[in-house]
């Protein structure tokens, strides 16, 4: 079976070599010849030239422009092509049938909780329903939750904190229908993200577990 | 809390250098105001200066959030910085149409992010958010190789005299550049190393090929002719001939 590295595109192998020196040697060249023998030719001749590059240029060195308000013709360029491809990228997004984005979407690691467990973890993280749905929802702006509490959710839910990080920034999607039943008006819809202290602030949390919940850090 | 990354290798998924990481959770906690006047910070000694890996999460944290104002902000400073490299490494007077192959450069860094997350772009800026300029090397380095292979033309190497070449070489290189051209490992050989290494670019494809795997690289007699598909006399006549050419120059010197 070629195993997953193998199958790893040249372009992310040329990538990853030129991350890990600055100039490549004979042990960096044959651990990507095991890694992706696929690719292994390739590469000898990307670290020859990776190898002369690290002798013509200082490589780990920020360079930065004399004058920061200036734009030079070429940046003035690039910048009209990236403003239209975004304006492209912003109109494609909005005629994208929601069926699609659906399929995208990360796992949600509260969606297959019945009432019962949903209630049973709300007990254990010592939080109100309303705290934990928000979380369950994404309405929280992952941004402004600390590492600290993304790291203590990962731990009570055995999840990795990875995958508990991939699931709070993940788009919103309303999985409110699922396994937990409660009653609606009307179809779940998607409502603007609080920050993490706004969140704490109005789910009917005592002002003890607020204090707690704000007290995680980054 | 900085988003996290998604491309993987064989060890796993990538991870920021924990330095990047925490400038990234500090940056993303700031105001317009305060994030605005970093991002014209230059010096490299002030703890304001955001690093450009910084630079690129929070341009895909805002695009990835609908905010393209503070895109359009932060992008013309990342392309400046990235543009003042590749004027340093990709400069007019070593190849043909340098200007437009820095255009080239720095539009496909732009587009990446437009494309970041889409179908066959997902995470490549992730290998910028971790070393911007290793990363941006790669991008260089391929995009320098296709317009040479494009127009057949060989490189001049940038001249000694203005000062950029004796700075490039790290005691490491100096010690194997030295070994490479039998000059002695002192200092005050960093001078002469321009001239070796021009005197290396302008061997025979297959000498040069030679010299880099077994005295860069740092490979075996065995492992070189295994490489260059030639017996290992081979490998020895082409090394003693790249030899015997970089051993005039020094006695030239």
């Amino acid at each position: 079976m070629i195993n997953a590295a193998a199958q790893m595109s040249l372009r992310d192998a040329m990538y990853a070599m030129s991350l890990a020196k600055a100039v490549p040697d004979a042990e960096l060249l044959d651990e990507f010849a095991r890694r992706y023998p696929n690719h292994a030719n390739a590469l000898t001749e990307f670290a020859i030239e990776l190898a002369i590059d690290s002798l013509m240029h200082r490589n780990d060195e920020e360079d930065f422009p004399a004058d920061t308000d200036t734009i030079s013709p070429i940046v003035s360029r690039v910048m009209s092509q990236f403003e239209n491809q975004l304006y492209e990228r912003r109109q494609a997004r909005a005629v994208t049938p929601p069926a699609r984005a659906a399929t995208t979407s990360v796992a949600n690691p509260f969606a297959d909780l019945d009432r019962q467990e949903f209630r049973r973890l709300v007990s254990q993280l010592d939080v109100s329903n309303v705290f934990l749905s928000k979380l369950r929802d994404r309405n929280i702006d992952p941004v402004t939750i600390p590492k600290g509490y993304c790291r203590h959710l990962a731990e009570e839910t055995d999840e990795d904190f990875e995958a508990m990080s991939a699931h709070l920034y993940a788009a919103q999607e309303s999985v409110a229908a699922g396994r937990q039943l409660y009653k609606a008006e009307g179809k779940p819809k998607t409502v603007p993200r609080q920050t993490f202290e706004q969140a704490v602030r109005s789910s009917g949390l005592t002002e003890a577990q607020q204090r707690r919940l704000l007290s995680f850090r980054d | 809390m900085a988003r996290p990354l998604v491309k993987k290798n064989d060890k796993g998924v990538l991870t920021r250098p924990p330095g990047i990481e925490g400038k990234i959770d500090i940056a993303l906690a700031q105001d317009w105001a305060t994030l605005s006047r970093r991002t014209r910070e230059t010096n490299p000694r002030s703890d304001d200066l955001l690093p450009s890996e910084c630079l690129v999460h929070l341009i895909r944290d805002a695009i990835r959030r609908g905010d393209d104002r503070v895109a359009r902000v932060l992008m013309p400073q990342l392309l400046k910085r990235a543009e003042a490299n590749l004027e340093r490494t990709v400069p007019d007077s070593r190849i043909r149409n340098a200007e437009s192959i820095r255009h080239d450069i720095l539009s496909d860094l732009a587009m990446m992010f437009t494309q970041d997350g889409t179908e066959g772009h997902e995470g490549e800026l992730d290998f910028y958010e971790c070393k911007f300029l290793r990363a941006l090397r790669f991008l260089r380095i391929d995009h320098v190789r296709k317009a040479l292979v494009k127009r057949k033309e060989l490189t001049d190497l940038p001249q000694t005299d203005d000062g950029e070449g004796e700075a490039a070489f790290d005691d490491e290189m100096l010690a194997r550049l030295s070994r490479m051209a039998s000059i002695g490992p002192s200092q005050e050989n960093a001078l002469y190393l321009p001239e070796v290494i021009a005197a290396l670019d302008r061997l025979p494809a297959h000498q040069k090929r030679a010299v880099i795997l077994r005295r860069i690289i740092g490979h075996t007699e065995d492992e070189t002719a295994k490489i260059m598909k030639v017996k290992g006399r081979t490998v020895r006549g082409r090394l003693r001939r790249a030899d015997k050419q970089l051993k005039t120059l020094k006695e030239d010197l």
